[in-house]
């Protein structure tokens, strides 16, 4: 039985206007969860539950084998987090934020911490308020990876990044996770990025879960169908996610690549279809309810 | 806690109106011979600036998420709220009595009066008990709402008491209510004695440790 970082059954909470229904989600010790969906998908709330800042209504979750929100100190000694808006103080500087942040950690190592900073290419005597949103975040991971988090939680830690600056970041990313010994669930809408680290997708829509697997079986469960309009039957129809219709064609997502090709053959054509792809596909409901013309 | 604490230090001593609130605090030791009610303000007023001053940041930074991730215990978090609010007191008396001493050295042709260690006690029993009210408010409502607590409990009393008692000593000191009560304690030979200032600075002690746990219990229940 492989060693969980993360694990959730049948979690649901409620709040006025949103409900996260019945989540199970697991992760095991040195991989990275890529937790993409869009906005209002139930991805922070998820986060929350994760990190003890929310509870539970029911279901069970354990983070590193503990309950969050009944753990101690010692468990969030183990995590760490980046949040989506960096929350450090902003008077204060990289160097003012160790001093005070390094008492709480018993395995916090200055020398890591100002490796971090400089590999970031971060001033540590720069007040934070003074610093961009990407060093911000990048400071957020260098406070995580100075303590030896065996578990790192970010919350959308690329949005609002420009190119450059998440690049950069998810190079940081990577190092880290070539390491081996750190975990990672990394929550985003930006797909890209887990495109190039994640070992597993999980996608939320609307507060469930629609589906959490290996990427690479995702990628290649997943396939963009084009074609002309006269190939769009009921039955191909049925074999896609969803679709769209323009003039004298279609595009189309489907979980199903081969029942697609057994039936259309030659008239349509099969790509790859993107992390991108397949969370549009799924979330846009005209995509779904668009009837073929 | 105490990394909390070093955190409120560290950020502190980055505002510029540090130092006048240490200044206040000297003052205030200069005056509480001859202006207790005034001098009590003096104290109080950097301890209100110190708290509110860190709850108005970690409303800012939305502090509170963050600080419950790091491994503090949720008690903790509350916890240096109010040490921050008992070190800034002690240090205000601490400064009170250097300014006092100063006083003394100067000599009795300074006119001013002379400290009391009765005046000392109070102020900080005064001190606790403002902290006790406006920490539990902040901690029950939120700091949006709790400033504005803060401010119908202290100020506008105190511009009334104040003002009424005419003990205070101008606007300055109409604007605190706790020194305007101050002030009317010091009529009344509040200050002569040590038995009802220490009996202060013990009830404020308790109220303080009471609010600490309701606010505890009220925080150990919060979301983020």
């Amino acid at each position: 039985m492989p060693e969980l970082a993360i694990e959730i059954r049948g979690a649901c909470k409620r709040y006025p206007g949103f409900s996260l229904e019945g989540l199970s989600l697991s992760l095991e010790k040195g991989y990275v969860l890529g937790l993409i969906g869009p906005n209002g998908a139930g991805k922070t709330t998820t986060i929350r539950l994760l990190m003890g800042l929310a509870r539970a209504d029911s279901g069970e979750i354990r983070v590193l084998g503990e309950d969050p929100r009944k753990a101690g100190p010692a468990l969030r000694a183990r995590l760490g987090f980046v949040y989506d808006e960096s929350k450090w103080y902003g008077t204060l500087n990289a160097r003012e934020t160790a001093a005070w942040v390094s008492r709480l950690y018993p395995t916090w190592s200055d020398e890591a911490f100002g490796s971090r900073l400089e590999g970031f290419g971060l001033d540590p005597g720069k007040k934070i308020d003074e610093l961009s949103k990407g060093q911000r975040m990048k400071l957020s991971l260098a406070v995580a990876l100075s303590h030896g988090a065996e578990l790192i939680v970010m919350d959308e830690p690329t949005g609002g990044l420009d190119p450059v600056s998440r690049s950069e970041l998810l190079d940081s990313l990577f190092a880290v996770v070539a390491e081996g010994r750190t975990s990672l669930l990394f929550s985003t809408h930006v797909t890209q990025d887990l495109e190039r680290i994640a070992d597993y997708i999980a996608f939320m829509k609307g507060g469930r879960l629609v589906f959490s697997e290996a990427r690479d079986e995702v990628l290649a469960r997943h396939a963009l169908v084009r074609g002309p309009l006269s190939a769009l039957d009921p039955g191909l129809e049925a074999a896609l996610v969803g679709r769209r219709v323009y003039d004298g064609g279609f595009e189309g997502l489907t979980d199903r690549p081969e029942a697609v090709r057994s039936r259309a053959g030659d008239r349509i054509s099969l790509e790859r279809a993107s992390l991108e792809d397949i969370m549009v596909y799924n979330v846009r409901e005209d995509y779904h309810a668009r009837p073929a013309s | 806690m105490l990394a909390l604490l070093h955190k409120d230090f560290l950020m502190l001593r980055k505002e510029k109106m540090v130092w006048l609130m240490l200044g206040l605090a000297c003052l205030g030791g200069l005056l509480s011979g001859v202006q207790p009610g005034a001098a009590i303000f003096l104290l109080f007023f950097p301890v209100y600036w110190a708290t509110a001053y860190s709850n108005a940041y970690d409303y800012k930074y939305g502090a509170e998420a963050v600080l419950s991730s790091l491994p503090l215990p949720r008690a903790g978090i509350v916890g240096a709220k109010y040490l921050l609010s008992l070190a800034v007191a002690l240090i205000a008396v601490v400064l009170a009595l250097a300014g006092g001493l100063l006083l003394g050295l100067a000599g009795p042709k300074a006119g001013a009066g002379r400290l009391e260690p009765g005046f000392l006690l109070a102020a900080f029993g005064l001190c606790n008990l403002f902290s006790a009210i406006a920490l539990a408010a902040y901690f029950r409502f939120g700091y949006m709402k709790s400033r504005w607590i803060v401010i119908i409990l202290f100020v506008l009393p105190s511009v009334a008491i104040g003002t009424f008692s005419g003990s205070s000593g101008g606007a300055v000191g109409a604007a605190a209510g706790v020194a305007g009560v101050a002030g009317v304690a010091a009529l009344s030979g509040f200050f002569s004695g040590l038995a009802a200032p220490a009996l202060l600075v013990g009830a404020s002690l308790a109220a303080l440790a009471l609010s600490c746990l309701y606010s505890s219990a009220v925080f150990a229940r919060r979301e983020f």
